[in-house]
């Protein structure tokens, strides 16, 4: 039986920009069930990277609940919201978002000290998931402008892991990468997900939806079709077809 | 030029808060500095203008009227270089008045306002002459002290009280400052004959004269002093030296304090333009960072280095400008609000126009430094390379060291990351902590000068003054000093007395004060500072200021002159005074007796047990000798009375040194916060998705500025601390001031730093508080 990590219940999201309201996401019931890898895709401006960020309690939603775990996180004012983050959520993001003033290792340290006040403890782990996503101790001391945007991306996905997170959301994680560092980075996200870790993962490549185990596809901030596509065990034929299939009838 | 143009506008409009900021400080320093030029040229030149204004006497010499002779009249008309010589019926008198806060002792000249005279004639700043019998008119400087017009102004005399009503306040050069203590009064001619008919003793003939160089005055009164007065012996000529002025002197110490808050003011301004100078080359440097893909962009599209250059200075070369007129413009504004408060002191109604001169060369100096220092920064713009510009300037970073790598260094982690923030940015953290230092040190001397000189001025008192007994008694006759000197001695009141009376000698062509002493072990103030004060009669002691002149040091010997007659001594000490120009002497009495063999001593001063009897024995001595008195000085009231004066000037000083430092402090802050929330907004944009609250951002913002303040303001403490002593004897060393024990306020210095890391540490969290508005959704999604 599985259980449902996020829902939400008639979530909206409304920009205002010079008096013009956008409606971004229109009264959205969702469940994101635990320890599945849940892709959002959908077309530009559809509302995946503001459902994302909604669910991450990275941004509130203008109606409407998120309930994380069974607490109510839509009402979190910004600092219990960053707490909340710091404890269950890890990011990968597009732009890759590294601090250049600080060292790989550092950054992943400053996110692990947040939540751990075991110096040694935090470090051993950072070493730990460096050594799995193939970063040396040599990379892990540069600073991000000296690394490859590839080796960049790997050492965000260990400052996401870092802290054991419940959920780990990534909007777009091959977006910047060229195909080759794109499918190290879904490996990570892959192997992640089979070691039990739930993600939530915005797209609008195939190749990265194949990972997931289920795709959800967002039209004008509603959900409009779900496909279950089971865990990624490879991207075969069939797995292929299931989606293509599924996004034709999508019009994608 | 139009395109040059466009891109300094655009640049202004972009940073406008910062290019305020700029336009502040550039303000602050002309203003600072425009007043500290009218003040230090235009406030002496106005007293010159308004000298010759008035046509004022170059010297003013009393005479009882029973040894005035008309061959001194002569005398002085045939001496070279006078141009005029007039002379009139004076009464003069030593009489006790309120004035501010206390009693005070001068000399009064009653003069007759119905006659005309040549030479600073009854001149009214406001009011009417006298009318009726007992109405007078005072010098101005009464008005500062709390008369207005219709008071009574009271003077005992002795036991005679003489009460006139306030009529108009007049303007006096020679006999207008508190710090000479010799005012002329005018009434009518009943007024006068009344006066003489009530005080016939105090009948005197007051000469004045003229020359074609004021620079000669004080050479002529101590000619005269020796023609009428050493050459002949004549008993009556006491007054000479009391009551004689010269217009040297009266300019020295009437310009005394614009000079002093000139000298502060420029210091000051010089060092507000330092700092300006540093945030100038801080924001050029970051507007080159953050504009890096314009500048790149603009390069591609044809624009060259040397147009983007000039449009950078040309944007800071336009602040400075709007900066300056704004601040000189201002520093006009205050000028009467300076004049009032220097008033107090110089007793002169400073109106000051436009000085074009001083004016320009302020609006020049400071924009020129802006230019080469905008120049000399921007000039980075013209080597960037188009690509690199266009990657951010990324060829240009360097992160070659991780300093605190956090998997190794213990401590908070907030404190962490600002420490790795500072260490990264070491060029801003220098700079703040040299801006900080400066002003710091600025701040901790204001409460040093607040301290000595305003509110424990007694040692600030002993520099100008040399020596200051409890009371003073002048006498007429030796014979009569020694009487009184037995009485004052039986006094179980009194701690010790001595004659002290200064003497005005020669040396090598040079005018000199002569302190001369029964004994100089028995002095308390700090006017020896090398060697030793005399002990016998061949010894002498020359000031610092006449060693320098003449070439003169412990062990020469100096002759010295008197009344035709001359005496060589040894020099055994070096001393330091303010009066006389700082040029100096100190004998023994029978030192003194080598030059003049006549010489005897008829002033005492006084030390009392406790001050507080200091009014009763001046007031018995007063009553039981009156007639054979010439002053009697309740010296502490004195004291009280006329660092009152001083008191308020350099609070003034002290409060405006504060608060500009704290304003420095806070506007380069503000500056600094702006630019780093903006370089940084990425940051701490990922840092809150990473779940970094507010409230740990601002304490990290904050943290990151505090060691340089805090170190900027502990660096400056201590320099003020240890340098204010030092500085203070550099910059009053002109003044005769060679050496002073003026110790920086240790408590009020601690408070003072502390309080300004702590008013910095919470402006910066209020400043760092703009970054609850960057949500981490609107920087992922930007």
């Amino acid at each position: 039986m599985t259980t449902n990590i996020i829902t939400t219940n008639k979530l909206c999201k409304t920009f205002s920009t010079g008096g013009v309201q956008q409606h971004v996401l229109r009264n959205l019931d969702l469940q994101i069930q635990k320890d599945d890898f849940t892709v959002i895709m959908g077309a530009s401006g559809s509302g995946k990277s503001t459902l994302l960020y909604a669910l991450s309690g990275m941004d509130s939603p203008t109606l409407g609940e998120i309930t994380f775990n069974e607490e109510m996180i839509s009402k979190k004012s910004s600092d219990e919201l960053a707490v909340f983050r710091r404890r269950n959520c890890g990011f990968v993001f597009q732009q890759i978002y590294l601090c250049d003033n600080m060292s790989l290792m550092d950054n992943v340290m400053a996110s692990g000290l947040l939540v751990s006040k075991s110096r040694k403890g935090v470090a051993s782990k950072a070493e730990e998931l460096f050594d799995q996503v193939g970063l040396s101790t040599q990379d892990w001391r540069k600073f991000p402008a000296q690394l490859s945007g590839g080796e960049a991306q790997r050492g965000a996905v260990v400052r996401a892991l870092i802290n054991s997170p419940s959920i780990l959301f990534a909007d777009e994680p091959t977006g910047a990468l060229n195909s080759a560092m794109g499918l190290a980075v879904l490996d990570l996200l892959t192997e992640a997900h089979q070691r039990g870790q739930s993600v939530v993962m915005v797209t609008h490549d195939i190749t990265s939806a194949l990972r997931g185990s289920r795709i959800l596809y967002l039209k004008d901030g509603v959900i409009c079709g779900e496909c279950v596509l089971g865990t990624y065990e490879g991207a075969d034929d069939k797995r292929k077809e299931t989606l293509r299939a599924f996004l034709a009838e999508m019009g994608w | 030029m139009n395109n040059l143009l466009s891109i300094v506008k655009a640049n202004l409009q972009k940073g406008k808060g910062q290019a305020v900021t700029l336009l502040v400080f550039v303000l602050i320093s002309a203003l600072l500095m425009n007043l500290g030029l009218l003040l230090m040229i235009g406030f002496g030149n106005f007293f010159e203008e308004h000298s010759e204004a008035l046509n004022a006497p170059h010297l003013a010499l009393l005479e009882e009227k029973r040894v005035f002779d008309q061959a001194h009249i002569d005398y002085l008309k045939n001496y070279p270089g006078v141009t005029d010589v007039e002379h009139e019926q004076t009464i003069a008198f030593m009489a006790d008045f309120l004035y501010g806060e206390g009693k005070m002792p001068a000399f009064f000249f009653l003069v007759n306002a119905s006659k005309t005279r040549t030479m600073n004639d009854l001149t009214l700043i406001e009011g009417t002459r006298p009318q009726a019998t007992n109405d007078v008119c005072l010098p101005y400087l009464f008005k500062a002290g709390g008369y207005s017009i219709g008071d009574d102004f009271v003077m005992t005399v002795g036991d005679r009280v003489l009460t006139y009503t306030i009529t108009g306040f007049t303007d006096e050069i020679l006999f207008g400052s508190i710090n000479n203590q010799t005012y002329q009064l005018y009434v009518t001619d009943a007024g006068f004959k009344s006066a003489l008919d009530r005080m016939p003793e105090f009948d005197c003939m007051l000469i004045k004269a003229r020359f074609d160089d004021p620079a000669i005055s004080q050479r002529v009164r101590l000619d005269c002093i020796n023609e009428f007065y050493y050459k002949t012996s004549v008993e009556g000529f006491e007054t000479l030296y009391t009551s004689s002025m010269e217009w040297v002197g009266v300019k020295s110490v009437r310009t005394l304090m614009s000079s002093i808050t000139s000298l502060v003011l420029v210091i000051f301004s010089a060092l507000i333009i330092l700092v300006s100078l540093l945030v100038i080359r801080f924001r050029i440097r970051n507007t080159i960072e953050e504009s890096m893909t314009n500048i790149g962009a603009l390069k591609a599209v044809g624009y060259t280095g040397r147009q983007l250059l000039w449009a950078t200075v040309l944007q800071f070369c336009a602040i400075a400008l709007v900066g300056i007129v704004i601040g000189i413009a201002v520093s006009y504004a205050l000028l009467p609000v300076v004049s009032d408060v220097l008033e107090q002191q110089t007793s002169l109604q400073w109106i000051q126009g436009f000085d074009p001169l001083l004016s320009t060369l302020a609006f020049f100096g400071i924009l020129f430094v802006v230019f080469i220092v905008s120049w000399a920064t921007a000039r980075r713009i013209q080597k960037l390379h188009p690509l690199v510009a266009l990657r951010q300037g990324l060829s240009t970073h360097s992160f070659e060291r991780n300093h605190f790598p956090l998997e190794k260094t213990r401590g908070p982690l907030s404190l962490l990351l600002a420490a790795k923030s500072a260490f990264q940015a070491k060029g801003q953290m220098v700079m703040i902590t040299i801006i900080v230092t400066v002003v710091s040190f600025m701040a901790v001397a204001g409460l040093a000068v607040y301290d000595n000189l305003g509110l424990n001025s007694r040692n600030f008192a002993f520099l100008l003054a040399g020596e200051i007994p409890d009371a003073a008694f002048m006498v007429r006759t030796p014979e009569d000093a020694e009487r009184i000197m037995r009485d004052i001695k039986k006094d179980n009141n009194v701690r010790k007395a001595f004659y002290n009376q200064d003497v005005y000698v020669m040396t090598n062509n040079v005018q000199v004060r002569n302190v001369t002493a029964e004994d100089f072990g028995l002095f308390e103030g700090a006017m020896l500072y090398e060697g030793q004060y005399p002990r016998h009669s061949n010894e002498i002691c020359v000031s610092g200021a006449l060693a320098a002149m003449q070439d003169l040091a412990i062990g020469d010997s100096v002759r010295i002159s008197l009344g035709g007659n001359s005496a060589d001594f040894l020099i055994v000490g070096l001393i330091q005074s303010v009066n006389n120009y700082g040029f100096s002497t100190a004998t023994t009495i029978e030192g003194l007796q080598r030059v003049q063999a006549s010489f005897r001593p008829q002033q005492m001063f006084v030390y009392l047990e406790d001050t507080e009897n200091t009014a009763a024995l001046v007031d018995r001595i007063s009553k039981t000798y009156d007639a054979s008195l010439e002053s009697a000085i309740n010296m502490d009231e004195l004291m009280v009375a006329q660092l009152s004066m001083y008191g308020n000037i350099f609070f003034l000083v002290a409060v405006v040194l504060l608060v500009v430092t704290a304003l420095v402090i806070l506007l380069v802050l503000y500056l600094m916060m702006r630019t780093v929330i903006l370089r940084r907004r990425r940051e701490l944009g990922i840092k809150k998705a990473l779940g970094f609250t507010t409230l740990q951002l601002m304490n990290q913002l904050a943290l990151y500025f505090v060691p340089a303040i805090f170190f900027g303001v502990a660096l400056g403490g201590v320099l003020g601390a240890l340098g204010f002593n030092p500085l203070f004897v550099a910059v009053s060393g002109n003044m005769g001031i060679m050496s002073a024990s003026m110790p920086t306020p240790v408590i009020m210095t601690v408070i003072a730093c502390l309080t300004l890391v702590v008013i910095s540490y919470a402006f910066a969290l209020l400043i760092a508080l703009r970054i609850r508005r960057i949500s981490a959704y609107t920087l992922v999604t930007e």
